[in-house]
């Protein structure tokens, strides 16, 4: 009678212990799908703030070009990183163009001071602002991505979860990264 | 129990230490908030009139902030970190606006919530800026500059109007009561009960082993949930903890 009891005991703990396992397992799993979920999302906003950016381009470009003739490099190199960047496909393709933009934006940007009658359009003013706002967002963004991104990444990595994220197939994501170089690009300071 | 309190007041301190500049979330929606000075007793009364009118007809929060000085920060980082501490505009439609006015810097901005970028884009909040605030903030005229971007032409007030189709009844003096939602209120009492629920598990001895377990386990929720301040943010009173992508414009005066 005794030996039963103990015996019921051990299967009782035992199947406890499984349970638990089990719950946390299906736990894992499940942050994993809805984690990767949020990066795929985090990466859609990011995307629609650069193709905002990118719509807004051609009309700033328009609006200065007729005033700016003697800058024609300028603004080839924009067209050039505008191409490369409706052929980019993957994130790092599309990380290396959104660079290359930024770059070609800020000596844009640089040159245009040297312009005063364009700062004292306010249609160029209104551009400026539109440009400066789309440049602010898309910082936001990144910055929201990568943080999802590192939520993500150090949960796949860390154990036990780890064994199931191999399992499974779940791999670390790429960091969106801004090129140091083109960082100074987007402050836009026009009054 | 005193391991778990050092904790607590560790983080409280570091919480506050992070946010040193910028000014603490007030506990009611406060619409005016002149921590600079710029304004005077009635003038701040009319600006809180016109913007819980805002409030009342479109819920819409449109907040005020004068500061000092925006200490070691870039503008746009203070006001991205502002309005998102404090949780500018309703939750469910992000329709926070910030107007922030810092004197040492000479600096102003519009930071428009991500539900009235479409309302409020950059370009318009420029023009306003450009039209009212640097020619009356020149002069020292701070109240004249802010009524103008609210109630001018194409101001905010005629824009809102326009977008949501009501009148805001903009030259009501008078009591500024925001309306309190239920919802709001039945958020922080929920957050009340949670923490007392857990401070009477952790004074059961057992209870403390269970704790630590169910904490354990549910590190990886509390970070998921990330941005929405879901966890004891709860947004309370106050702000309706609304969320900004980084849209405005402003510059120096």
């Amino acid at each position: 009678m005794k030996q039963s009891g103990r015996i019921l005991g051990v299967l009782l703990v035992v199947v406890g212990l499984l349970a638990v396992l089990g719950i946390s397992l299906v736990g894992s799993y499940n942050s994993f799908v809805q984690l990767s979920q949020q990066v795929d999302s985090q990466f859609a906003n990011l995307e629609a703030r650069l193709q905002r950016r990118f719509d807004l381009i051609p009309n700033l470009v328009e609006t200065v070009k007729g005033h700016m003739a003697h800058e024609q490099e300028v603004f080839s190199n924009i067209a050039e990183a505008r191409a490369r960047m409706a052929g980019a496909r993957t994130v790092d393709e599309r990380v290396g163009a959104t660079n290359q933009l930024e770059g070609a934006l800020g000596r844009l940007l640089v040159v245009m001071e040297n312009y005063p009658q364009l700062k004292a359009q306010e249609s160029v003013s209104r551009l400026m602002d539109e440009l400066a706002g789309t440049e602010n967002r898309i910082t936001v963004e990144r910055d929201n991505f990568n943080a999802v991104v590192q939520q993500y990444n150090t949960r796949i990595k860390s154990f036990p979860a780890v064994i199931l994220a191999n399992m499974f197939g779940y791999e670390a994501r790429d960091y969106f990264q801004a090129d140091p170089g083109a960082q100074q690009a987007p402050r836009v300071t026009f009054p | 129990m005193k391991k778990l309190f050092v904790a607590l007041l560790l983080l409280v301190s570091l919480a506050s230490l992070a946010s040193a500049a910028i000014p603490s979330r007030p506990a009611s929606l406060t619409f005016v908030n002149d921590f600079a000075n710029l304004l005077s007793a009635s003038e701040e009364q009319e600006l809180t009139a016109v913007l819980s009118s805002i409030e009342r007809a479109t819920t819409a929060e449109v907040v005020i902030v004068t500061v000092p000085t925006l200490g070691e920060l870039k503008v746009f980082d203070y006001t991205q970190r502002l309005f998102s501490e404090w949780g500018i505009g309703k939750r469910d439609k992000n329709n926070g606006l910030l107007l922030l006015v810092s004197t040492r810097e000479r600096e102003f901005r519009f930071h428009t919530g991500y539900g009235l970028e479409g309302v409020l884009p950059d370009g318009r909040l420029g023009s306003l800026y450009r039209a009212h605030i640097v020619p009356e903030f020149g002069q020292g005229r701070f109240f004249d500059g802010l009524r103008g971007v609210l109630l001018a032409n194409a101001g905010i007030v005629r824009l809102l109007e326009r977008e949501y189709n009501v009148t805001i009844d903009s030259g009501a003096l008078g009591a500024a009561r925001p309306s309190a939602g239920i919802a709001r209120y039945l958020e922080g009492g929920l957050n009340l009960f949670v923490v007392i629920i857990l401070i009477l598990i952790l004074s059961t001895r057992g209870g403390r082993g269970l704790l630590w377990f169910l904490l354990g386990h549910s590190i990886g929720n509390m970070n998921r949930r990330g941005r929405g301040g879901g966890f004891g943010g709860g947004f309370g009173g106050g702000f309706g903890g609304g969320r900004s992508g980084g849209g405005g414009a402003g510059g120096r005066w």
